[in-house]
């Protein structure tokens, strides 16, 4: 396993948010972890791949039981914020599925996957603004245009655009 | 310094409010120029010597725009994040400058669009009209369109 998968994993790191009860402090929480910076470089440059990140999750639910919370919900919410700020292309299906689970055992990594996809949606920052050239055109679209009706030969209207 | 994704010249965009998507409409590659003189500056010029059905009334009516919007886009680059950036979009026409607007902005995100809409057109003359937008005093991005 990647030490920096590993890291999320560490009783350390879950211990941090699990006396966390607001899940948007838990995320904020996650955006600012080194941890997590860490993940993300580690996207970037290639060092974690698809295969490793499915490895990761298959090691993860081994332990999973219904019923029981899930001892990991805070490391699969780390890998989902860390995928949220990445452009690796399993980043989007990975954050889908996770978010489209209905398991209260993995609640607060499903809700943490379901911010971090609306917070890929709005990435891309608009910094807009309206300017008036001071000596606009106007263009004559009140004037009469006279043309003759297709339907009824023989006579013309006078229209206003 | 952030990094140029895309720059164009259209006369509208849109920005779907759920996905964040954008559509950029009618990217302006030529203008007409007699379309224009003729709708601006001979206001009494009779219709009836412009008509909209002829060859010629179609091509003069495709120039006449009331207004325009610049894109441009730009990826945050490294020790961009809460630094304030002048950008500068100056037209050109056949190389004398007719038009500058200033729009200083922050990069908030890793992608960010600048979108700067006008409402009426400067003064051109026949030739060549580059639409050049700076940041911070340097050339970013250029968009040239032909004027008949």
């Amino acid at each position: 396993m990647n030490t920096e998968l590993e890291v999320i994993t560490s009783d350390e790191f879950i211990g941090k948010y699990a006396s966390v009860s607001n899940l948007t402090a838990v995320y904020r929480l996650l955006q600012k972890s080194d941890s997590v910076k860490a993940l993300q470089s580690a996207f970037a440059s290639g060092r974690i791949t698809e295969a490793h990140v499915d490895a990761f999750t298959r090691e993860l639910l081994r332990s999973y039981k219904t019923g029981e919370q899930f001892a990991y919900s805070f490391s699969l919410a780390a890998l989902a914020v860390a995928l949220e700020g990445t452009d690796v292309h399993f980043a989007h299906p990975f954050l889908k599925c996770l978010s489209e689970l209905e398991l209260a055992e993995v609640a607060v990594a499903c809700r943490i996957a379901q911010k971090a996809i609306h917070a890929r949606h709005s990435r891309t920052a608009n910094i807009s603004r309206v300017f008036e050239i001071s000596k606009p055109v106007h263009v004559p679209l009140h004037s009469a245009v006279p043309f003759k009706s297709e339907l009824v030969e023989n006579t013309e209207f006078l229209v206003s655009v | 310094m952030p990094k140029l994704e895309y720059f164009l010249i259209s006369e509208s965009v849109s920005v779907d409010r759920e996905t964040n998507r954008i559509s950029v409409f009618n990217v302006i590659e030529d203008f007409h120029l007699t379309g224009i003189h003729l709708a601006t500056q001979q206001p009494g010029i009779e219709s009836a010597e412009l008509p909209p059905n002829s060859a010629e009334g179609k091509s003069r009516l495709q120039g006449i725009i009331s207004g325009f919007v610049a894109v441009a886009c730009f990826n945050r680059e490294e020790g961009d994040e809460g630094r304030k950036f002048l950008g500068n979009l100056t037209l050109r026409s056949n190389d004398t400058v007719c038009f500058s607007q200033d729009m200083p902005f922050q990069l908030e995100n890793l992608r960010n669009r600048v979108i700067m809409r006008f409402v009426g057109l400067p003064e051109i003359s026949a030739g060549v009209l580059r639409f050049v937008f700076n940041v911070d005093g340097k050339e970013a991005a250029s968009h040239t369109v032909n004027v008949f």
